[in-house]
This record gives C-alpha cells, sequence and structure tokens, in this order.
C-alpha cells in the first residue's frame, strides 16, 4: 500500500543502505528480489554467489521464527516462536557444508568474488549470496548498497518453476503458505 | 531423474554464459553495457565506478564519530555473528535489533572486536531500510546516491518500490526477500 502511494508520488526511491562492522559478521546465504549494487568503501567483503539454477543445491527448507532476545543478565538467548508461519531459507552453510545430509551441494558451484574499496559488485538479482568481510587498519568494514527493483519476467517464472519443481522432489509442497 | 534434469540445467548455463569466474570491468560500462550484463543476470566487478567518492578517504572513525556521533541507529547483535541465519538445524533467527548513539555502536564494537566479553555480543549495522538516507543522512555528501549508468539502465524504467514499506515491521520483518513482491 504505501508502495503504491511512493508510486503515486513519482519519488525515484530505490534503496541506499550502509552496512558497517567489524569482521565477526557474516550473512547467510540467501537471495534477494533486486537488482543489487554493492560499494565497499573500507575493509574488505568476501562474497559467495550461486546462480539460480543452483537452487536444488542448497536445500531450502521452512524453519521456525526465533530471535535474539538479552535474558536478567544481558546474555544474548533465543527466542523461537513455533506457532508463526515458518521462514523458508537456505540449510546449508558453504563455510562448513554437512554433505552427508546435503549430498546434492557437491554439484553448487561457486563463484567467489572479493570486493575492494573504490570496486562495485554488480550482484544480480535471485544470486544466493554469502557474505563475510575483512576489516581495516581501525578494525573496521563500511559499504554501502544500492537496490533497484527486478523485473519480474520470463527468467522470474522460470526460477519459481525450478524452485517448485525442486521443493516437490523433497517432498515439500510449494504451494504450502511458507512457501508463497 | 527430476534431479538429474537440474544437474543438467546448473552446467548448461555455466557452460554457454556464466563460467566460472566473475567477469571484471576495469571502467564502468554504458548503461546499454549494463543493461545487457543485467538481462544476462551474470555478477559483474566494476572498478572505476565509486574510486572518486570522498568517502573512500574520508571515512576512518574518527571523522564517521564526528559526522554523526551523536545520531541513533540500529544494530544488529547476534552471540556468533550471524544475523538472519539458521541455528541449530530448525531455526531462523533474527538478530536482536538495538537502537544506541552512533558513538557507543563504534565503542561496543569497532573499538571492542567481538573477541572482548564485554561486548556482549557481535554488532553489526544492516538495516536494509533506506538506512544511509534516513539513519546515516549526515553521510550522504561523501558519495554519489546516483550511479549513472545503473540509474539509466534500472532505475528509469522501475515503478519505484519502497523498501521502506515492505521492511516496515521493524523487529519483526522477517524476510524482506519473501514478502515485498506480495507488498509492493
Amino acid at each position: 500500500m504505501s508502495c503504491l502511494l511512493f508510486f503515486i508520488a513519482g519519488k525515484p526511491l530505490e534503496a541506499v543502505n550502509f552496512w558497517m562492522g567489524e569482521d565477526h559478521s557474516v550473512t547467510s546465504l540467501h537471495k534477494d528480489h533486486y537488482e543489487n549494487l554493492y560499494a565497499v568503501v573500507t575493509g574488505e567483503k568476501h562474497f559467495t554467489l550461486y546462480p539460480p539454477t543452483d537452487f536444488h543445491f542448497l536445500y531450502e527448507r521452512p524453519f521456525i521464527p526465533a530471535e535474539y532476545v538479552r535474558d536478567a543478565d544481558g546474555s544474548l538467548v533465543l527466542s523461537d516462536h513455533p506457532e508463526e508461519p515458518h521462514v523458508p531459507w537456505i540449510s546449508v552453510n558453504p563455510l562448513k557444508p554437512d554433505v552427508k545430509q546435503f549430498p546434492q551441494f557437491l554439484h553448487a558451484m561457486p563463484l567467489r568474488v572479493t570486493v575492494k574499496p573504490g570496486e562495485l559488485l554488480y550482484l544480480p538479482s535471485l544470486y544466493y549470496h554469502h557474505v563475510e568481510q575483512s576489516a581495516d587498519s581501525e578494525g573496521k568494514c563500511v559499504a554501502v548498497n544500492f537496490w533497484f527493483d527486478m523485473e519480474y519476467d520470463i527468467k522470474f517464472a522460470y526460477f519459481q518453476f525450478i524452485r517448485n519443481l525442486s521443493l516437490k522432489e523433497r517432498g515439500l509442497a510449494p504451494n504450502r503458505p511458507e512457501f508463497k | 531423474m527430476t534431479e538429474q534434469l537440474l544437474v543438467n540445467l546448473a552446467e548448461e548455463f555455466r557452460e554457454l554464459s556464466l563460467g566460472e569466474e566473475v567477469q571484471v570491468l576495469e571502467n564502468p560500462p554504458s548503461a546499454l553495457e549494463f543493461a545487457r550484463i543485467v538481462a544476462g543476470n551474470k555478477p559483474v566487478l566494476i572498478r572505476g565506478a565509486t574510486s572518486h567518492w570522498p568517502a573512500l578517504t574520508k571515512w576512518n572513525s574518527a571523522y564517521l564519530k564526528d559526522t554523526i556521533g551523536d545520531h541513533v541507529v540500529t544494530v544488529a547483535i547476534t552471540p556468533d555473528g550471524y544475523a538472519d541465519s539458521v541455528a541449530d538445524d530448525k531455526y531462523f533467527v533474527q538478530p536482536l535489533y538495538e537502537k544506541m548513539t552512533f558513538r557507543e555502536f563504534m565503542a561496543q564494537s569497532i573499538e571492542h572486536p567481538s573477541g572482548d566479553p564485554t561486548t556482549l555480543g557481535v554488532h553489526y549495522i544492516q538495516l536494509q531500510n533506506d538506512s544511509l538516507r534516513t539513519e546515516f543522512a549526515g553521510l550522504l555528501k561523501d558519495i554519489d546516491v546516483e550511479i549513472g549508468f545503473a540509474s539509466e539502465a534500472l532505475g528509469s524504467l522501475k515503478n519505484p518500490l519502497s523498501p521502506i514499506s515492505c521492511l516496515g515491521g521493524g523487529a519483526h520483518v522477517l524476510s524482506p526477500l519473501f514478502h515485498c513482491r506480495e507488498a509492493s
């Protein structure tokens, strides 16, 4: 609804996001429905990319939603919400893949690329990406990225078909609410 | 049978188009060249598109604290650095989001890396809600908010989609990727 309002207002609004952390932060394997331009300002970002045609090898499954909260002494603990709709996410951690549990992962072929200050990565829509970072001499990594809405074209339709086929092959019904 | 066909699909895309390495462009592409890259759905590393940004030389810790130190920013906190990730083989866990001044963020993360137990978690600024133009607007002057070839190739053809509205659920946003389409 508010998207529609922005459209009516005619603002050329894509997202420009600011990222900053030290080298312990990792972004787990996932995809976005955006065309993404990712610029590193300081430090380095290490991307592991899988094209959408590798979907079957990454083992998307529904997971119970949860979040970290602080307990009475301030420690971070997991709080789960089993009653809420499950979240489809990628099972495999490409840093330590469990190929016994996920044997088809051996067919996945990553593209690896390190983005340095002054460089810009075009990360196509629907590509699965896992991101690690290295800090600069001050211990920080800073990046800026630009999101453009993707085209919901035949490529997207083909991807949905592959995804549905793969989920069906594994006995995961694609039309369950969590797979919408 | 189906599995073999899916293997064939991935191999065919690699052999016909994708290759085994990310292509590198030593100079920014024209809008037409970039539109062709996007249509091919292939990643590319572009040099020379952002190397003139003042941010590249200005954004050291002292400058950032001087410029936005008192601004309140949203920080994702996890015990292990994995925000929005699978845990215990059955949970999809989102980070704890806390608001703090940028100066506090620096003190708890960059200036005390997370090996230090007093930091109580790995801190990461990762809010994907157009954060540079909202929480970090004080830094906008140091970058170009338009990448010319990309805006020409993608921006003007699109109905602008506001990730703010898609991600507006705050702490309970699950995965922007799976819900934005319905919202738009």
